[in-house]
């Protein structure tokens, strides 16, 4: 359980207090054990910096995140990766090219763990162990263990980040936009294998999308953010009657507001 | 007709590129792993091979066991890497100023040797032991022949560096193969991706960086027993050589895979040395010679630009593939119409972020 109280985030560009910009209004949330949370919000809602604050990449200047009731908030992002699995948008971050398939699933098989020099990183029953792993996806992959992981479409290479960060189980997975560099087929692949693959491990989950439709469709709570805070919040049955209608109605009743307003 | 000159012209283009090649071929495998491996541009080569000649020379002088005087050379090395990454860490100075900071300190130990040696940093290889004349008198024995003594003396260092070349070459191979190597790499050409999967950074950049000042160390010290001498220009131009000897290897050799890439250094280093043996044979007056290396790093960087974009025009053809990987993209998806609804969403987004 990852237990968020009070986040508050701010970037400072230079010591000019006139350009500081404040991602990050206080902000509250429980993610439960069997939470799937699709998050939206327009752009520069602060979806992305909540997920980048939660996985350690920038510390927060207030409040509180703990997971299982230990306090994260001042741990660096590799220690965090123990208990964190992340996808990016651009699939390119998310694997590294240069290295094989093979080399890339074996540093995730062993994230959060001690690095020896006096190991092999590539063994044999790791190797069996992962084509097993890459035999359901159906692409193929499973053959292909040694290229680099470069050679490999978007699609493939979002499809092993996501296994690659559900590997050694997390407690909590954060995707950011994962399918939103993908074309619509490849994406709603990408999707389905999320779905499978975060019913299957039953990891907690924080999805950040800009399509709706998935929104609504996946998981069992649904977050909106504004001007860096939670604003509308459904789960259960509640969310499941949503339309793409009422989350527009949302979006234009923001609108509506004068920019004026918003903009301070 | 060949004359007298032109035989020993001949003998210097056969050997010396060898010799050369061989030793600075270490640098190479250094410069390798910063320039490639960490994606940082190191100068600190300039500084750090003056200073472990200079230092080697005045061991080797004062007796000391060369093997002993090399391992000596290379955990220096390696220091000066832990601190080159080290301001990089904790002061955030740009990769760049860190290496420049760590040259002109070791340029300065170099100096420093210099002044207390009065400019005499040397020693005369028929009295001191060095890590290649035990192996020439094992070879010339009582023999008075000169071109036999001068054969063995080349025939010493072609084997002994390339002895010790191989033993770390092996050394590298191996240890970047194993979890830790694994993560250094991973480290270097993705650090957003290798945080995100548990691997510190730095630590990596520390390691890395450590092994590369060692390898350079370690081409130092049998620079400096080769030359019998050392002196504060020894590093000068050293930069240049490395990075030309890695380009051209890279031209030579397509570096698909570790192995490949260490071996292109090497194979990159003998070249260049051909190549730089073959100019001294043009102009043999010499002051020429880092205009010519200069220019030859421009050459090689062109032909680099030439192979790069022939390499991505035609790719190699996978050897073996048991089966096509099905290609996600191929897989009949029925094309369902967006709704015009999710449009105005998407419009609607646009707006407010371009307010």
């Amino acid at each position: 359980m990852l237990e968020i109280k009070d986040l508050h985030k701010a970037f400072r560009p230079d010591s000019n207090p006139e350009h500081n910009k404040t991602v990050l209004r206080g902000i509250d949330l429980t993610i439960n054990d069997s939470d799937f949370i699709t998050v939206i919000g327009s752009n520069g809602s602060g979806k992305t910096t909540l997920l980048n604050v939660i996985a350690g990449v920038y510390m927060p200047d207030g409040g509180t995140i703990a997971l299982d009731g230990r306090d994260i908030t001042k741990l660096p992002v590799e220690k965090r990766a123990k208990f964190i699995g992340r996808v990016f948008q651009d699939p390119r971050i998310g694997t590294i090219a240069d290295l094989s398939l093979f080399e890339n699933l074996s540093i995730a098989s062993r994230r959060g763990q001690k690095q020896s020099p006096f190991r092999w990183a590539l063994t044999k029953k790791n190797e069996e162990a992962f084509q097993k792993l890459l035999e359901p996806l159906g692409l193929g992959l499973e053959n292909r263990m040694m290229d680099p992981m470069g050679s490999f479409s978007g699609g493939q290479r979002q499809s092993v980040t996501l296994l690659m960060a559900a590997l050694s189980v997390p407690k909590l997975l954060l995707l950011d936009e994962h399918t939103a560099a993908l074309d619509p087929g490849t994406a709603k692949k990408v999707m389905e294998l999320t779905d499978t693959i975060v019913r299957d491990m039953k990891v907690p989950t924080l999805m950040i999308t800009h399509n709706m439709k998935d929104a609504i469709k996946y998981g069992n709570r649904l977050i909106m953010m504004s001007e860096g805070k939670i604003i509308f919040s459904v789960e259960g049955e509640e969310k499941k009657k949503l339309t793409v209608n009422d989350l527009i109605g949302k979006f234009t009743s923001l609108e509506s507001v004068p920019d004026s307003a918003v903009l301070g | 007709m060949i004359t007298l000159d032109g035989l020993s012209t001949l003998r210097s283009f056969a050997i010396n590129p060898w010799v050369n090649g061989l030793i600075l071929g270490i640098m190479v495998l250094g410069v390798f792993l910063s320039f490639r491996v960490l994606n940082i541009a190191d100068l600190s080569v300039e500084g750090v091979i003056p200073m472990t000649t200079m230092l080697t020379a005045v061991m080797i002088g004062a007796d000391i066991n060369p093997w002993l005087a090399l391992l000596i050379s290379m955990a220096l090395g390696a220091i000066c890497g832990v601190i080159n990454a080290l301001l990089t860490i904790y002061l955030k100075t740009p990769p760049l100023l860190s290496g420049i900071i760590v040259m002109a300190l070791t340029f300065g130990i170099a100096i420093m040797i210099n002044a207390m040696k009065a400019g005499q940093a040397s020693f005369n290889p028929n009295d001191h032991l060095t890590c290649f004349n035990w192996l020439r008198k094992l070879l010339a024995g009582d023999s008075t022949d000169r071109n036999w003594l001068f054969f063995a003396s080349y025939l010493s260092y072609i084997f002994v560096a390339a002895l010790v070349l191989a033993a770390l070459f092996a050394i590298l191979y191996f240890f970047f193969g194993t979890e830790l190597g694994m993560s250094i790499r991973a480290a270097g050409k993705n650090p957003e991706m290798s945080r995100a999967n548990g691997i510190s950074v730095n630590r990596m950049s520390i390691i890395a960086l450590a092994i590369s000042g060692a390898l350079i160390g370690a081409a130092g010290c049998l620079y400096g027993q080769h030359n019998g001498s050392g002196l504060p220009t020894d590093g000068q131009g050293m930069i240049v050589i490395a990075l030309s000897s890695l380009f051209l290897g890279e031209i030579i050799v397509a570096n698909r895979n570790f192995k490949r890439s260490i071996i292109s250094c090497l194979v990159g280093s003998l070249v260049y040395w051909y190549v730089i043996q073959a100019l001294m044979i043009v102009d043999s007056s010499g002051y020429m010679l880092s205009v010519y290396k200069a220019l030859l790093l421009v050459v090689i960087l062109i032909a680099q630009r030439f192979v790069t974009s022939f390499r991505a025009k035609h790719p190699r053809k996978p050897k073996k593939q048991k089966e096509a990987g099905r290609v996600l993209e191929e897989a009949v998806i029925p094309e369902a119409p967006r709704p015009l609804t999710e449009e105005i969403a998407l419009l609607c987004l646009g707006r407010r972020n371009n307010a």
